[in-house]
């Protein structure tokens, strides 16, 4: 008799979201929804430490993501940042027109 | 039952989210379905009793980090369909052949995982004070770093937000 949700619901959640997420970076052409978009493969890979964290019965998966949510808060604080310095020269957040390194 | 009930409807809930931020054409939008998805897993991690990390989830994420990416956006002031043609056509082709790909191999990874099952109650939540102790015995150099890189993120983003100086 097994209780609760199995692993691999969870696990294919993960998938499913990560997928999606990459979908997002591949596909779209503002800046700032590719960077939601690595926020939520981010996310995907956070659910599937807690998940593995749980079936296991440590906490050390747990630690990770809370590390990994403290690195995403400086990570987006410095993508910001640089998208807002690119918004200030190109006057445009579409990364297909931001194909030189320099102008 | 009712768990597994629970966690289907959060589920999808959660790729219903992620959907509708990638087929939405206002960034605004983008960001507020983002949001529904960062509850979304806010509530998987509810179900697998991690409840310090649900918290810190809806806190971090759908607060603070959520509402810099919108404070940004209407600074930005961007709008819909500003971007003219599409240089690269075949990209939502291509995308969704690669994704699709992609998603084949991690949800079929995650199907064979069958050895491993969760462990005891269900409903027995994480203790905070054993994650505490956790964090401050092993993982001690790693908090501090932790707060040192938030520390540099921090001036890095003065820095890189700052206007520069004429003649500069």
């Amino acid at each position: 008799m097994e209780a609760g949700v199995p692993l691999n619901w969870v696990l294919a959640l993960s998938a499913i979201l990560f997928s999606l997420g990459a979908l997002g970076v591949l596909i779209k052409r503002n800046i700032i929804v590719m960077f939601m978009s690595i926020e939520l493969m981010l996310n995907a890979a956070n659910i599937a430490l807690v998940a593995f964290s749980r079936a296991h019965g440590n906490l050390d998966g747990q630690i990770i993501v809370f590390f990994t949510m403290t690195l995403a808060a400086a990570e987006v604080a410095i993508g910001l940042a640089i998208i807002v310095a690119l918004f200030r020269i190109r006057r445009t957040v579409d990364v297909d027109r931001a194909t030189l390194l320099k102008w | 039952m009712l768990l597994k009930v629970a966690f289907l409807l959060v589920a999808f809930g959660a790729i219903v989210g992620a959907i509708g931020m990638l087929v939405s054409p206002n960034p605004v939008h983008s960001a507020l379905f983002l949001v529904w998805t960062l509850f979304c897993v806010a509530a998987v991690y509810l179900l697998l009793g991690a409840e310090f990390l649900a918290v810190v989830q809806i806190i971090v994420y759908a607060g603070a980090i959520m509402v810099l990416f919108l404070f940004i956006i209407m600074l930005l002031n961007l709008r819909r369909d500003e971007f003219g043609p599409d240089p690269m056509p075949n990209q939502w082709t291509w995308g969704l052949i690669f994704t699709a790909l992609l998603a084949i191999a991690l949800v079929s990874v995650a199907g064979a995982v069958v050895g491993l099952r969760f462990s005891g109650n269900p409903l027995t939540l994480t203790s905070i004070p054993d994650l505490a102790r956790l964090l401050f015995t092993k993982y001690l150099l790693a908090f501090e770093i932790a707060s040192l890189i938030l520390l540099i993120a921090m001036v890095g983003v003065v820095v890189l937000a700052k206007r520069p100086k004429e003649g500069a």
